[in-house]
């Protein structure tokens, strides 16, 4: 793993009776995009909300670049962008009133509101009220002042929640592109798509537990769950049934969901779909097997 | 970091519709009244003074710029807890059900200097829009009965100057505003605690109910805890008008309107600084 830019020891939280987080710990690689997947209730906006002092009374340690985090530091926030949970903003106010507030209390370093409302495609809307704007508006919005004081980790809750399908795309074209200028972004989501498609880097909460940090490289490198796309679904079906390395899992639009018995290699797949015409053959990260494994450890 | 906050709150308050409620019913309240007392001046004279008519001749009328202004803060200061409580019953509960809070505390800034943002503007709206009522009223009533003398009742009939009346009305204005600024900060401190602008309305203005009841009912237990209610003060205005003016009174006013506030503020600044921010 590369450099650790944060590590979360023992994070624990409960409210009265209830543990909402017990004994959490796991580390952020540098400028990578980290996902906290996790079901509704597993205790993932509880943590995303330590991190920026939103919830004050918590145990455990946290460490940025290797130095511990005193709970009360504030200065350590201009080094973080939080988007927690949906967006919220003065809705009376415009986009740009909205970034002018937090610009005015962010470091003196703080980006161009300009160049940033153009980076989130927001420009020409600048001047409408925030009430005026549409869900996913509001998100760009939200990744927009995160990144007004140009922070070097960026901690976003569910950022493709509640978005369309046009949306998420953009959101996640945004996402991919920060972490291309450099920063560590930490997200969280309970969306397996989500972490598939964006993620470097995962871990799996579960009852406010956590597993242990895996990277997507690692996991797909683990896999033995293969996806074939074929024009002929039949023939291709019947030929990895009869090889009895392969169990079909599912089959859908031209697509085969496979698993092989054993650690296999895609020249084996070709070799036995020799014939037929494939048009594409990929490993799968296989996360729902990750994360109900994670369920049964839980 | 305290004035760039500052500013913030601001703009959040200025931008805010509710903000301009208290003015715009004292901007148009304040002329019809005036316009009413004018026009009724004599019966109005007849009520107020009908009794001193058999000791006293009165050549024109009594009724005039001063009197009405000093008639209309006397009849309206006991609504203004009302309107003191417009914006700091929002100021921290309306970030707290917006969710805006976890914008604003995310940033580097310190929660104490959030909070102490918070308190100077509502330092500033309260004690703006109660000069404002006194001025305007004062202003707006000279403006269309112009001045005079003004003619109040303490200890029999006070008869006091032109020269001798707009100190009063500014040495009440003060004192008032402090009584305001007491029941605005019992608001926030409400506010701390809720997650809407309502409950703290109603809890503020209970208690003011409740303080004012405690002030007019002479039973001996009230009378005695009265003094160290800033309740008892909000009429505190009249006795700018009393002849010597009462120091010993308006620096009871002083005290207690400040430890009060100080409590106030300082249990709202524990509850803001403690409070997870889960909504």
């Amino acid at each position: 793993m590369s450099n650790k830019i944060l590590s979360f020891k023992n994070i624990s939280k409960s409210y009265s009776n209830i543990i909402a987080l017990e004994k959490i710990s796991f580390d952020i690689p540098e400028n990578s995009i980290f996902g906290i997947l996790g079901a509704n209730g597993s205790g993932k906006s509880t943590f995303m909300k330590i991190l920026p002092g939103l919830i004050q009374d918590w145990s455990g340690e946290i460490f940025h670049n290797g130095k511990f985090v005193e709970k009360n530091n504030i200065k350590l926030r201009d080094k973080f962008g939080y988007l927690i949970e949906a967006p919220t903003f003065y809705e009376y106010l415009s986009a740009r009133k909205n970034l002018e507030i937090l610009s005015r209390i962010s470091p003196t370093h703080s980006l161009d509101i300009d160049y940033i409302l153009e980076l989130v495609n927001l420009k020409s809307r600048s001047e409408d009220k925030v009430s005026a704007y549409s869900y996913g508006m509001k998100q760009r919005l939200g990744i927009a002042q995160c990144l007004i004081h140009n922070p070097e980790i960026l901690v976003l809750d569910e950022p493709n929640n509640g978005l369309d399908p046009n949306g998420i795309q953009d959101m996640i074209k945004l996402i991919k592109n920060l972490r291309t200028e450099g920063k560590t972004i930490c997200l969280s989501t309970h969306n397996l798509r989500d972490v598939e498609e964006l993620c470097t880097h995962f871990t799996v909460f579960q009852h406010g537990k956590n597993s242990k940090t895996c990277s997507m490289e690692q996991q797909i490198k683990n896999s033995k769950t293969w996806i074939v796309n074929t024009q002929d679904t039949d023939s291709a079906l019947e030929k990895l049934k009869n090889s009895d390395i392969f169990e079909i899992i599912s089959v859908f639009n031209k697509n085969i969901l496979i698993e092989s018995m054993e650690m296999q290699s895609l020249n084996v797949i070709h070799e036995i779909l020799s014939d037929i015409e494939i048009y594409k053959i990929s490993k799968e990260s296989n996360l729902i097997g990750y994360f109900d494994a994670s369920k049964a450890n839980s | 970091m305290l004035a760039k906050l500052i500013h913030n709150e601001l703009i959040k308050v200025l931008y805010k519709r509710r903000t301009y409620i208290s003015f715009l019913l004292i901007t148009v309240l304040i002329p019809v009244i005036v316009y009413a007392i004018d026009y009724g001046a004599v019966s109005l004279q007849n009520k107020i003074y009908g009794q001193m008519q058999d000791s006293f001749i009165f050549i024109g009328t009594i009724i005039n710029g001063n009197l009405a202004a000093y008639l209309i803060i006397a009849i309206l200061i006991t609504h203004m807890p009302f309107l003191s409580t417009i914006i700091p019953s929002e100021i921290i509960s309306g970030e707290y059900s917006k969710g805006t809070f976890r914008l604003y505390l995310t940033r580097s800034i310190t929660r104490r200097a959030v909070f102490f943002s918070k308190v100077m503007v509502v330092f500033i709206y309260t004690t703006i829009m109660m000069f404002y009522f006194f001025f305007y009223s004062l202003f707006i009533a000279n403006l269309m009965l112009g001045p005079g003398e003004l003619i109040v009742f303490h200890k029999g009939v006070l008869l006091l100057s032109e020269d001798d009346v707009v100190w009063r009305f500014f040495l009440g204005c003060i004192f008032s505003n402090l009584v305001m600024l007491t029941i605005a900060y019992l608001c926030l401190l409400f506010s701390s605690f809720s997650k809407n602008s309502v409950t703290p309305i109603i809890s503020t203005i209970s208690i003011v109910f409740v303080g004012t009841a405690i002030s007019f009912i002479p039973i001996d237990i009230f009378e005695l805890i009265d003094p160290y209610l800033f309740t008892g003060y909000i009429d505190i205005f009249l006795l700018a008008f009393y002849y010597p003016v009462p120091q010993e009174v308006f620096i009871q006013c002083l005290l207690v309107c400040l430890i009060w506030t100080f409590l106030f503020i300082l249990v709202g600044y524990l509850n803001f600084s403690k409070r997870d921010i889960v909504e």
